[in-house]
């Protein structure tokens, strides 16, 4: 398993506990809901935690699509375990009365094609698309909040290699733009060239 | 042969290139944004319109992420949205923020503002939750909602800067940014 991806995991398994730990808690225990009071943190917390913890260990500056990444895989995991331990624990305690719900919609007149388990599995699957994109949220704030560092978050990207534009690295008498011996516009030129003369813009010497 | 002095494109011109993409990541941002308040507002109308199957679909999609109490949560065609004022508030925040952002800064800037405001930001919504728990102050729809809100704008300040630096790294490279030229012989 890549190191990179560890405080993301851990942070999504946190997410996971807390959010089933809620699902069943709330389903035993009706006016115990105030206890999901924003929930919508809590991806978003898991997204800023496995950013932080990625950015205390990484010896380079971490770039903003690493939080972006981290916090998904947070967000995703969290939801997943919700929604393969949660979800079927909160249906199971619920489901009768979820079924006498559904039954009062059916008298009343209503087309209901799904049902039961079917519903309460495409409800998670939606919670763990929410969740994961709730957890990059997150992720992006961890990045941009706690990487200070040079050639992190904030950094331009660097630009594309010149491809022909610029010389070979430092053969003598190089050209360059006004400056003798020079490597030319481009720096030491790209890897694919390497044996190409010292070209560039301009006379050399 | 070089190239005339005349042709050369300098570096640190406004590359449209970066632009386009920045104004793409804002487009994505905004769209996820609002995409997300749209399924909170489609749940009650769903089953307002008789979409049971979609509606309650919705609602439990979002069940994780809320507590979905009625009685702390706005009103649509009869029904409670798929989230809390509270959470509610940091969604539209959000969208409103990102819909505001390119009249307040460059969508362009990957620099994300001090942290402190973000922290800043979240003490209205604490302190309402806080005095709210503690029996102090009875919090109402609109006090969750407003100080919600003011955190959901401030952190699209904070994920908008991420989607363009996101974009400038990722986004694949069209187009040419740089002219080829052939080497002098000799140098």
């Amino acid at each position: 398993m890549s190191g990179k991806f560890q405080p993301a995991l851990f942070a999504g398994a946190a997410l996971g506990v807390i959010l089933v730990l809620i699902a069943i808690i709330t389903a035993l225990v009706p006016f115990a809901g105030i206890i999901g009071c924003c929930a919508c943190l809590l991806p978003i917390g898991a997204g800023v935690f496995a950013a932080n913890q990625y950015i205390t260990k990484s010896a380079s500056p971490v770039p903003i699509g690493e939080g972006a990444l981290l916090g998904a895989v947070a967000g995703g995991v969290g939801g997943l375990i919700n929604l393969i331990i949660g979800v079927p624990i909160s249906y199971f305690i619920n489901s009768a009365a979820m079924e006498m719900q559904m039954e009062q919609l059916r008298q009343q007149g209503l087309a209901i094609p799904m049902a039961g388990f079917a519903l309460a599995l495409v409800g998670g699957i939606i919670g763990v698309v929410v969740d994961a994109v709730l957890g990059v949220i997150g992720g992006l704030i961890g990045v941009a909040a706690f990487e200070k560092r040079k050639g992190g978050a904030g950094t331009p990207p660097p630009p594309p290699p010149p491809t022909g534009f610029g010389g070979g690295p430092g053969a003598p008498g190089g050209g360059g733009f006004g400056t003798p011996g020079g490597g030319g516009f481009g720096g030491p030129g790209s890897p694919g060239s390497p044996g190409a003369p010292g070209g560039g813009y301009g006379q050399g010497m | 042969m070089p190239e005339d002095v005349s042709e050369y494109i300098p570096q640190t011109a406004r590359d449209p290139v970066r632009a386009r993409r920045a104004w793409a990541a804002w487009g994505a941002a905004l769209g996820v944004a609002a995409l997300l308040v749209g399924l909170i507002v489609a749940a009650p109308l769903l089953r307002a319109r008789g979409a049971v199957f979609l509606s309650a679909a919705l609602y439990g999609g979002f069940r994780a992420a809320c507590h979905q109490m009625p009685e702390r949560s706005f009103h649509a065609a009869g029904f409670p949205l798929a989230v809390c004022a509270r959470c509610f508030g940091l969604y539209a925040g959000a969208l409103f923020g990102l819909a505001v952002y390119p009249l307040a800064r460059s969508l362009r800037r990957t620099d994300a503002p001090p942290r402190a405001w973000l922290f800043l930001a979240a003490v209205p919504t604490s302190v309402d939750f806080a005095l709210g728990v503690l029996g102090v102050w009875e919090n109402t729809h609109w006090s969750r909602f407003l100080t919600a809100a003011l955190l959901g704008g401030a952190a699209a300040f904070y994920v908008m800067p991420g989607a363009a630096d996101l974009a400038s790294r990722y986004w694949p490279r069209r187009g040419r940014a740089l002219v080829a030229v052939r080497p002098s012989p000799g140098g």
